[in-house]
């Protein structure tokens, strides 16, 4: 079989104050498929953008079918016939799915529609082999965010690559998606093709691995066979502590009144007479499949859209939330699922992000209160524990699940009393993951009324006081926390 | 055990607001900007004796002033991810509405009567731009033909000379504390400038509402205002360049300024304002305007036409500001 297709050698690299990789050894062979794990920071993504050519890492060795090469940059990691499928979507909005898809390598053809019609086709091929019912020809702006992913992934395809990199793939595809996705990585493999395959849902790394990797704080803490290997036993190896599952769980609360009430509100086209209840110290989830509408709702709640008819009372009081500042005044945070499109300020420092939603309070007379400022982002820090080098760090270099704490810190200090929690967990690592539900059980501990949307019923369920669910636009089931049941839950989101 | 060790590291005392080297964590576009700046002034003294003499000086900073403070406002705008092409035509429309009250001979109505319309000015840019949402270029396009048009107008087209109002004048030719006044303001400019965007409440708004608009909006940030705010400034700014430059060369050209935006922008850009919004800075500006100033100076006194000079001024500002956005390319 010759050389592996791709060998990384006593990789390092550091970045100011810290070592992302201490000294990363990785291969994989062609024809398997090799999975990479590891907590929020542990060296996956720096690791990726080595393998990319995005990153030069400091020292080290890299080797593709035994010759040595330099990624410089991702078309030359390309032109290695290696290729990444980006857990950010990196799309152009206003190209057509097809056009998305063989972005920088379209066929040289005849100018025009023939091309056109040629890109079209070529794209409904790709889309085919992975079973998915797409239009080609649709805006890329269009699709929902789970489209896009599949766009995403059919790029990387596009270029036939020999050793191909999912990061965090299936983090917005629903379980029926994942089965595809997983069937077409088995035929990929089968046509001798080596696939690295990152994600932080450890089912599925046992499910569709041949070898795990787990980093830890930039080492490689193992590398094993997937046979024989359990999901605990990987969990140990991530976090270098005993898992307990359960942990997190979740403990009876006594609720207080009512603190935000949403009745019989609807949008033309959108949603339609949703009423719901969240008491202070409750959690309540609202669970659906994709186009249920639900993050309309919880939008509509905060003020950044606008809803034809309905009311939604505020500790009892009638408001009328024209934006996401009345809502905020009104005493509700807002966690958006799209951390670095809505969530966060990636050009700026973590103290900064920190103290967005409270500028107003840490001014006098318009001046920045820099030492209050600091403290409370230290507080927040330490409190939920953010891997940071310091508070000027910027966003944009931490990992996912940091990233997130920041947005949950930044509704932390504002301190309002309702919080609508948008996937909060979204591509975050099983311990970062760990630490925001005890963050989130946390809040209602203390007595604030906490909505959820999640994309994982399993997390919703360990998390929720109730569960409501939402299908295209309505509301078709309410559970309360000693009735839930996923084939009930399930049940209710095509009804 | 590595475990409860790394967590007691993450449990220290305080993080650091700044880091223990900051020096390090300079950027690129800094460290080029600083060692462009002195390599000039060393470059400068080695050919021309003069260079570093006080009346050297003052020519330099005099030269810069009004084109540093009319990109004081600039910067403050492109860090909103949003441009003000407008400025030479506020500064214009501005300077010949101070000038209609000439008659008057009171210089504080003058004076007043142009602030007042640089402010009308940016304030209907930033109407347009945050309320209506319109793209600003298109809107300060938009608002530098009209201003140049009534500019015109209102004067006939013709000059006016601020004759007799000293303290007119005084803006432009006089001194305080043996510095002429355009400089004292560009200095005192700065100060305020660096306090709006380092030490107000403001300046988180600010870079915020550049970096990413819908995190600040979702965030409770008034993005309205901070675009109307930074807009109203860069009107002000203008106007009172303009008036500086006005007052200098005692007459108020209704012609004046021909493509002065695109050299703020310059400066502004080679200060290491990103035009996508959310980075820049008042001391790169400043930085940028005094490299600016002394390329130009150097050049006249090696007697290279104005046109060479274009081109010099040109490499210049793309070699400094290169480095710096391949970093930034790379930190992506």
């Amino acid at each position: 079989m010759g050389a592996p297709l791709l060998e990384l050698k006593s990789i390092r690299k550091t970045f100011p104050g810290v070592v992302a990789l201490a000294d990363v050894t990785f291969d994989l062979k062609a024809g398997e498929v090799h999975a990479l794990v590891g907590e929020n920071g542990a060296g996956k993504s720096t690791l990726l953008s080595v393998m990319n050519g995005l990153t030069a890492p400091d020292s080290g060795e890299i080797r593709i079918q035994g010759q040595p090469v330099v990624l410089s940059g991702p078309t030359v990691a390309l032109a290695n016939r290696l290729a990444l499928v980006h857990q950010e979507l990196v799309l152009c909005p206003n190209l057509s799915v097809a056009e998305n898809i063989f972005l920088g390598r379209e066929p040289k053809a005849r100018l025009g529609r023939g091309n056109r019609v040629a890109l079209n086709r070529m794209a409904e091929d790709l889309l085919g082999e992975i079973h998915v019912n797409l239009d080609p020809a649709r805006k890329v702006g269009e699709l929902s965010l789970n489209e896009q992913q599949i766009v995403e992934i059919c790029r990387a395809l596009a270029s036939r690559p020999r050793v191909l990199v999912f990061d965090e793939p299936t983090a917005s595809l629903n379980d029926d998606q994942v089965g595809h996705l997983l069937g077409i990585i088995r035929k990929l493999k089968a046509n001798g093709l080596g696939v690295i395959y990152v994600s932080h849902r450890l089912g599925e790394v046992l499910d569709i691995s041949d070898r795990v990797t787990v980093l830890r704080d930039g080492h490689v803490v193992g590398t094993r066979e997937i046979a024989g290997l359990h999901e605990a036993a990987l969990v140990s190896l991530m976090v270098g502590r005993e898992h307990k599952p359960g942990e997190a769980a979740y403990k009876e609360r006594q609720y207080g009144a009512v603190a935000l009430e949403v009745k019989a509100i609807s949008k033309a086209s959108v949603f339609d007479d949703v009423s719901l209840e969240v008491r202070a110290g409750e959690i309540v989830g609202i669970a659906g499949l994709l186009g249920c509408q639900r993050e309309a709702v919880a939008r509509s709640i905060f003020g950044a859209a606008s809803i034809d008819r309905g009311e939604i009372r505020i500790r009892g009081k009638a408001v009328a939330l024209r934006s996401p500042r009345e809502a905020i005044r009104a005493g509700i945070g807002f966690m958006p699922a799209d951390r670095k499109g809505e969530g966060l300020v990636l050009p700026m420092s973590v103290g900064d992000n920190l103290g967005m939603a409270i500028l107003r309070r840490l001014g006098r007379f318009g001046l920045l209160k820099r030492r209050q400022k600091n403290a409370t982002a230290n507080e927040l820090v330490r409190k939920l524990a953010i891997k940071v080098s310091g508070l000027f760090q910027l966003a944009s270099q931490l990992s996912g699940g940091n990233q997130q704490k920041i947005v949950i810190g930044k509704w932390i200090a504002r301190g309002g009393d309702i919080v609508i929690a948008e996937d909060p967990t979204r591509g975050v690592d099983v311990g970062a993951k760990f630490e925001i539900w005890c963050t989130i059980q946390g809040l209602a501990d203390e007595g604030k009324a906490v909505l959820l949307l999640t994309t994982e019923l399993q997390e919703m369920m360990d998390a929720c006081d109730r569960i409501l669910v939402m299908s295209r636009g309505r509301v078709t089931g309410h559970f309360d926390r000693k009735d839930f049941s996923a084939e009930a839950i399930a049940h209710c989101f095509v009804a | 055990m590595t475990m409860n060790t790394l967590e007691t590291k993450m449990v220290e005392p305080a993080l650091p607001a700044r880091p223990a080297d900051a020096w390090r964590h300079l950027s690129i576009g800094a460290m080029s900007r600083a060692a462009v700046l002195v390599a000039l002034v060393i470059f400068g003294q080695a050919i021309a004796p003069s260079f570093l003499s006080l009346a050297n000086i003052h020519v330099i900073l005099l030269a810069v002033a009004a084109i540093g403070i009319m990109a004081y406002g600039m910067t403050l705008v492109v860090i909103t991810g949003e441009i003000d092409l407008s400025i030479a035509g506020a500064a214009i429309l501005s300077c010949v509405v101070g000038g209609l009250l000439i008659p008057t001979g009171s210089a504080v109505l003058v004076i007043g009567a142009t602030l007042l319309t640089g402010l009308v000015v940016g304030l209907a840019n930033g109407a347009l731009v945050a309320a209506l949402g319109i793209p600003s270029l298109i809107v300060t396009l938009g608002t530098l033909g009209i201003g140049r048009a009534l500019a015109n107008i209102v004067s006939g087209g013709q000059a006016l000379y601020p004759e007799g109002l000293n303290a007119y004048l005084w803006l432009g030719r006089g001194q305080f504390a043996g510095v002429p006044v355009p400089v004292v303001l560009l200095v005192i400019l700065g100060a305020a400038a660096v306090a709006l965007t380092r030490y107000s409440t403001f300046g988180p708004a600010l870079y915020a509402t550049g970096g990413n608009v819908r995190a600040a909006k979702l965030s409770g940030i008034n993005v309205v205002a901070v675009r109307v705010t930074v807009f109203a400034i860069s009107g002000v700014c203008a106007a009172l360049a303009g008036m500086l430059e006005s007052a200098r060369l005692s007459y108020i050209n209704p012609a004046g300024f021909e493509g002065m935006e695109l050299s703020v922008l310059a400066v502004t850009v080679l200060g290491g304002a990103a035009l996508t919004g959310g980075v820049g800075s008042i001391s790169g500006t400043l930085t940028a305007s005094l490299i600016i100033g002394i390329v130009n100076n150097l050049l006249n006194q090696l007697g290279v036409s104005i046109y060479l000079q274009q081109v010099v001024t040109a490499v210049v500002i793309l070699a400094v500001v290169l480095p710096g956005i391949r970093q930034r390319e790379i930190a992506k």
